[in-house]
């Protein structure tokens, strides 16, 4: 079985799997990072959403041997205290509900952040339109993604 | 089910007594016991924490992060003493969630023991200083006396208090005091929800154990003839393929004929499904097709059915003016929460543990049982946190695949499903079809008869439910519109034969009857050119406000009134409409005694539909969390949108032929329309809100449609007649 050194959150992971795994898998079952949800494993709900070098991608559909020596960030590494500006402002919001898709929205979000701090409304929906939620949360992302840009202005 | 779950607890309340306590031979103090549980509800701890046991889970909803605010009110703490959990559950005493009752059970049956337990207390702290328990003064949780300098808390009280008689009533709380109650407070779980720690289901783990997925036969009640594992089990990582039977319609839940792959990992499972060589007898549910579906609805609705609901006789013809007839219809569509279906599960020959994001708790551990043959004792079942259900996770299916699958290979099996299973082998909100016929004499609707063919939940699976052929569950919710129709008379007919698995749904029949009632008065009010508000109000006067439904419900006529007023102020009812503009109405009244209101803002340019605002008014008693009010009249919004844009559910050769969310799509937040809510202040006690704005919205935007552009929608999704 091959063997691949990941570099997640920060750290340095080696893992022996199929090249074909999707990385959401080995995040999940194999590093027991529990964080990044499976909604589809068809890149269509978006709740396996992480950063690959600061670029939002679903999880369930990047082979592992596709990754190479890429940065992959996680909800775990988000940020150390729950306070990134987008945990900030969703929980300002009262965001979640059941929040199964929550970590996806929060990368999504951060990941649009970081690329563009001014999005466009169209940017805006252009982003977070890659994450379903069935439960309904979109009037509050909508809400707190403004916030957030408020809150990453400051210094 | 509920009150009578409150009157049991309310008569174990000084029986257990006994519970919990580590017995002393002396009072003494400071405490020398660890806890002491007065009711079942509460624990009380020498730490200071009050644990907070309900029966009660969370899926988004958070009831539980609400019930805390109830028992910190009415136990005079602060907030953070509250620690719930979810009773385990066992033979004695329900462990379940549904029918949106779960803080309307509370707020009126827990709170009076939550008083007796802070009175029990209070009778402690006197007993403590010898002085009068009237003149003792509680706040934030410590107990004073005027002419004490010293104060004493709960926990300090514990011998005492687990001494005395437990007060059989106390006063409660009054609303004018309410703390906590009626301001808005986050669910306890937020935290853990925002860094991705929360624990749910799909996430749960024990040693040694293996992933299953199951490829189960497509169509309902085929069985398994043969199938050839070879390929599966030489993928990497693939340790065992296993076939399961399946179960008829009369056990515990139905679950299909399927086959399993258990591997030590999630993918290697789905990867191994797909190397599985399969030959299914598809059975006599193959001729089940769209078609075949559409066509015994109307030869149902062509026939006799049972009539459930009637007004005086008959008119003769001749009293009749204009008569107006319509079929509308309904698709069967999907609960798809985010988390797919799974459970986490060990048996042994001594006993069988459970994780599982199932809310029906006491009817896993009755199924358990039957499964196992094993007693209460040797059955353990952990709640995890929900991934949504909508009603889905009211079935124990895949609990009792996951106990199977763990029995059969010897090891802990977490069983999840895929999105393609969630859809494809679900249990579905049943299709129907319903025909309105009215007549209308000088501008007033004098008649309606209404028949409505559907899949009936409980013909399927709990026939005893039935009462005469009837089953009311299809029936009420059409007894739910007050509004003043000389002679009504209301035909049910049961699709028995159509098999496909029914379940309930996030309001279920109330979603479907409240779309044909209110898009039905809107062609009334239209065909005699009367604004559809007015004509609604002008029907909700005439007689007594109180409405006896079935002799089991009351029904306000004057709250019904209020919503629909109060929706017409919000959303300026009034103001002119701008080219291709449209606004649409609609009202509920539900069996968890709550009204609300909503009126849609859409335009239709061309075929191309843009939903831009829904306002919605709501009266559902005391509001104890406002936040979280607000969330779930959001979410039902968000849902009955998801469902009446896009999505249905259909069927080729007893296949269901959509896929995922490609194909059976949810809203996306591109598409959410604004929405703005006003909550009506009430003096009546808290009523249920999961699954009540869902129910006008069907409506209120095909209502918006109709003066948009004068299309009149009678069958979802909408997609079939415009791009939405
Ligand atoms: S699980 Fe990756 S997009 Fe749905
Ligand atoms: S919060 Fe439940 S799916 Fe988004």
């Amino acid at each position: 079985m091959p063997s691949y050194s990941l570099s997640i959150n920060g750290q340095m992971h080696t893992v022996e799997a199929p090249g074909e795994m999707p990385l959401l898998w080995v995040l999940r079952d194999l590093l027991d990072m529990k964080g990044t949800k499976y909604g589809c494993g068809l890149g269509i709900c978006g709740s396996c959403m992480i950063m690959v070098e600061g670029k939002a991608k679903t999880a369930c559909l990047l082979p592992v041997q596709a990754v190479g020596k890429q940065a992959i960030t996680t909800i775990e590494g988000l940020s150390g205290n729950n306070d990134h500006p987008i945990q900030q402002a969703w929980r300002t919001a009262h965001v979640p509900q059941c929040g199964y898709c929550q970590s996806g929205q929060i990368m999504r979000a951060a990941a649009l952040l970081q690329e563009e701090p001014n999005p466009s409304p169209e940017q805006i929906e252009a982003a977070m339109s890659q994450v379903l939620c069935r439960c309904g949360t979109y009037p509050r992302i909508k809400e707190a993604i403004q916030s957030a840009i408020q809150l990453s202005k400051k210094p | 089910m509920n009150r009578r779950l409150f009157l049991s607890t309310a008569t174990l309340a000084s029986g257990s007594l006994m519970l919990g306590i580590k017995a002393r031979a002396q009072a003494s103090f400071p405490p020398t016991i660890d806890d002491f549980q007065p009711n079942r509800l509460l624990v009380f701890q020498k730490d200071g924490i009050i644990r907070l046991i309900t029966n009660k889970t969370e899926m988004g909803q958070g009831t539980n992060s609400s019930i805390r605010l109830l028992a910190a009110e009415e136990l005079c703490v602060p907030l953070d003493w509250i620690h719930q959990e979810v009773r385990v559950p066992a033979d004695e005493g329900f462990v379940g969630t549904g029918g949106s009752w779960g803080m309307a059970g509370y707020y009126r049956g827990a709170r009076p023991i939550f008083a007796t337990a802070r009175q029990l207390f209070v009778n402690a702290a006197g007993q403590y200083w010898s002085v009068d328990p009237k003149q003792i003064i509680l706040e934030e949780g410590e107990f004073r006396h005027p002419t004490k300098s010293e104060s004493v808390s709960y926990a300090s009280l514990l011998e005492v208090a687990s001494k005395l008689e437990v007060p059989e009533e106390a006063p409660l709380i009054l609303a004018q005091a309410f703390k906590y109650i009626g301001k808005s407070h986050p669910h306890v779980h937020l935290e853990a929800q925002l860094n991705g720690t929360l624990p749910y289901g799909i996430d749960q783990q024990c040693e040694d154990m293996l992933y299953a997925s199951i490829e189960r036969c497509p169509v309902t009640q085929g069985k398994l003839k043969r199938f050839d594992s070879t390929a599966a089990l030489h993928f990497p990582g693939v340790q065992a393929v296993i076939p399961l039977e399946g179960t008829s319609w009369e056990a515990y839940d139905y679950f299909p004929a399927g086959v399993a792959v258990l591997a030590t990992n999630t993918w290697a499972a789905q990867q191994g499904r797909h190397l599985l060589e399969i030959e299914w007898d598809l059975g006599e549910n193959q001729k089940l097709d769209n078609d075949f579906i559409q066509r015994h609805f109307s030869e149902q609705l062509d026939g006799k059915g049972v009539v459930f609901h009637q007004t005086r006789t008959e008119p003769n013809a001749s009293e009749n003016g204009t008569t107006l007839t319509a079929i509308y219809d309904t698709p069967f569509w999907s609960h798809s929460p985010m988390e797919p279906m799974n459970t986490l599960a060990a048996y042994t020959t001594k006993g069988c543990e459970l994780w599982t994001p199932c809310h029906m708790q006491s009817r896993l551990l009755a199924a358990v049982k039957e499964v196992t043959g094993f007693s209460d004792r040797q059955i353990k079942i952990h709640t995890t946190y929900l991934g949504g259900s909508f009603g889905r996770r009211l079935l124990v299916d895949y609990a009792i695949e996951a106990l199977l699958l763990s029995k059969a290979s010897g090891k802990p099996v977490q069983l999840l499903n895929t999105r393609i299973d969630e859809t494809k082998q679900g249990h579905y909100m049943p299709a129907g079809k319903y025909r309105l016929e009215s007549s209308l004499k000088d501008g007033l609707p004098t008649s309606l008869k209404l028949k409505v063919v559907s899949l009936s939940i409980y013909a399927q699976r709990e026939p005893e439910q039935l009462k005469d052929g009837i089953d009311h569950a299809i029936g009420d919710d059409f007894l739910r519109y007050p509004y003043a129709i000389p002679y009504v008379q209301y035909e049910q007919m049961l699709a028995s034969e159509i098999q496909i698995p029914a379940l309930w749904w996030r309001g279920t029949f109330a979603n479907t009857a409240g779309f044909v009632m209110e898009s039905w008065m809107d062609e009334l009010a239209h065909s005699t050119q009367t604004d559809p508000l007015a004509f609604r109000l002008a029907l909700l006067t005439k007689t007594e406000d109180l409405v006896k439904i079935r002799g089991e419900e009351t029904m306000d006529k004057s709250l019904f009134r209020g919503v629909l007023q109060e929706i017409g102020r919000l959303s300026g009812w009034k103001k002119k409409r701008k080219k291709n503009q449209g606004r649409g109405v609609a009202a509920c009244f539900t069996f968890f005694e709550s009204y609300a209101a909503i009126v849609a803002e859409v335009s239709v340019k061309g075929n191309r539909l843009k939903i831009h605002k829904l306002y919605c008014v709501v009266e559902c008693g005391q509001v104890v969390n406002p936040n979280l009010v607000r969330a779930q009249i959001e979410g039902g919004i968000v849902f009955a949108l998801s469902a009446m844009l896009k999505a249905s559910i259909t069927f080729e050769q007893g296949e269901v032929v959509e896929n995922s969310f490609g194909d059976y799509p949810t809203l996306t937040y591109k598409e959410c329309p604004e929405i703005e809510i006003h909550l009506l202040p009430s003096e009546r006690p808290a009523c249920g809100v999961g699954e009540l704005s869902n129910i006008p919205t069907f409506a209120a935007v095909t209502n918006a449609i109709f003066d948009a552009c004068g299309l009149r929608i009678r069958s979802l999704p909408l997609n079939q007649y415009l791009e939405v």
